[in-house]
């Protein structure tokens, strides 16, 4: 299948990238999830 | 024992792997188990701002407040096994709430919604409430599996359906709407009355009914037939369907099974809220679809556990009360629902990424 007709398909996502970007997402959704708890 | 040993291995393991592997599973655990981790820091703070938040008091409140919604989370556990979800929960409670609240007011109370009729035998209204609940889940597996519909807005219609059929039922007979309360007192005990206190402090029966249900959901998803099927066709519904397991069959009982769920916790929160309008079971959905995908439930289908279902009820119920005893702001207390959800999915989504 030819990519450029379809560049969307260069986006599939990666599962190792995926990974990483939820490795730093979830620290910091807890990290928010404390701070608003303690700071109010 | 078992648990135990598990233990053991687990850290034996742990053991022989080398400092970076180490730091690796250290990483794992860490973010597998951050839900987890959050409650206890949550816990303990709490308990130094206010060290009521570990009385008795709290904790059975906790508890009582936990059983009441496990009847809901564990019906909806099982259509989130099958990768859908269910928005009509908490019009069916709502519902089945108004129902066994009309049909069990007390003879002498003056806005009875039907003054002939005499409060039913307890059981009879069960029934009723369980009954409706099997017909709206039917409906709600029928068009799911027979004409493949995504289960959101099957479940978005009946919700529409259900609370259209609630407004009018309690307009019935010239009630206007008005709130069913005056129980009989039968009823009233029968569910919010106490058999066992601990110490001074009485346990609500529908403590003991929600353990009831927990085991019988328990004994359904991991003894029978049916509860290997349910999380066959949630794995993979063509491989189930080669393997000669009736999808439709099993996708209508899930939804069946659901709805009875959903009939159960009507009549417990009929009982007691004690007063019941066409608000009851407003939202009740989303705090039990939370519980579940904090529990591990997870929408990518196929996996969950009622022992994970009744964590993450519990879980969802101790963050609650413990926002109201930091007397954070009703607001804040939103997003802060918000963002846990957003975390369990992301755990969720990343255990189910490293699994593959």
């Amino acid at each position: 299948m030819n990519n450029k007709s379809y560049p969307f398909l260069k986006t599939k996502i990666n599962k190792e990238r995926y990974i990483q970007i939820l490795d730093v997402a979830i620290p910091v959704l807890i990290a928010t999830i404390l701070l608003l708890i303690i700071v109010f | 024992m078992n648990f135990i040993s598990n233990w053991k291995q687990k850290f034996l393991h742990y053991k022989s792997l080398n400092a970076k592997d180490k730091l690796s599973y250290q990483k794992e655990f860490l973010i597998n188990n951050a839900l987890y981790i959050l409650l206890i820091l949550a816990i303990i703070y709490t308990y130094t701002q206010n060290p009521k938040f570990l009385g008795t008091n709290s904790i059975i409140n906790i508890i009582s407040l936990s059983a009441a919604n496990l009847p809901i989370a564990c019906g909806i556990a099982g259509t989130i096994v099958l990768t859908g979800t269910d928005l009509s929960a908490g019009r069916v409670v709502g519902l089945t709430a108004c129902v066994s609240a009309s049909l069990l007011q007390a003879i002498a109370y003056t806005s009875k919604m039907f003054p002939s009729l005499p409060p039913l035998p307890i059981p009879l209204v069960f029934l009723i409430v369980l009954i409706i609940g099997a017909i709206v889940g039917y409906v709600n597996g029928f068009c799911i599996s027979k004409f493949n519909l995504h289960p959101f807005i099957v479940t978005l219609a009946t919700q529409l359906i259900v609370y259209g059929i609630l407004l009018m039922y309690i307009t019935l007979n010239g009630n206007n709407g008005q709130p069913l309360s005056g129980l009989d007192a039968s009823y009233k005990v029968f569910v919010t009355g106490s058999l066992i206190s601990l110490g001074k402090i009485a346990i609500p029966n529908y403590v003991w009914y929600g353990l009831i249900v927990v085991i019988i959901m328990w004994f359904i998803w991991n003894k029978t037939a049916f509860g290997k099927n349910m999380f066959a066709v949630g794995s993979n519904k063509d491989a189930a369907n080669v393997s000669g397991v009736n999808v439709v069959k099993t996708t209508i009982l899930v939804h069946v099974l659901a709805g009875m769920m959903y009939g159960v916790t009507g009549f417990i929160e009929a009982a007691r809220i004690g007063s019941n309008t066409a608000s009851t079971g407003l939202n009740y959905e989303s705090d039990a679809i939370a519980a579940c995908v904090i529990g591990g439930v997870s929408f990518v289908g196929g996996t969950g556990n009622i022992g994970g279902v009744v964590i993450g009820v519990f879980l969802l119920r101790i963050i609650f009360v413990a926002l109201n005893f930091l007397s954070i702001d009703v607001n804040l207390q939103y997003i802060i629902k918000g963002l846990i959800i957003l975390a369990a999915c992301a755990i969720d989504m990343r255990k189910y990424l490293v699994r593959r």
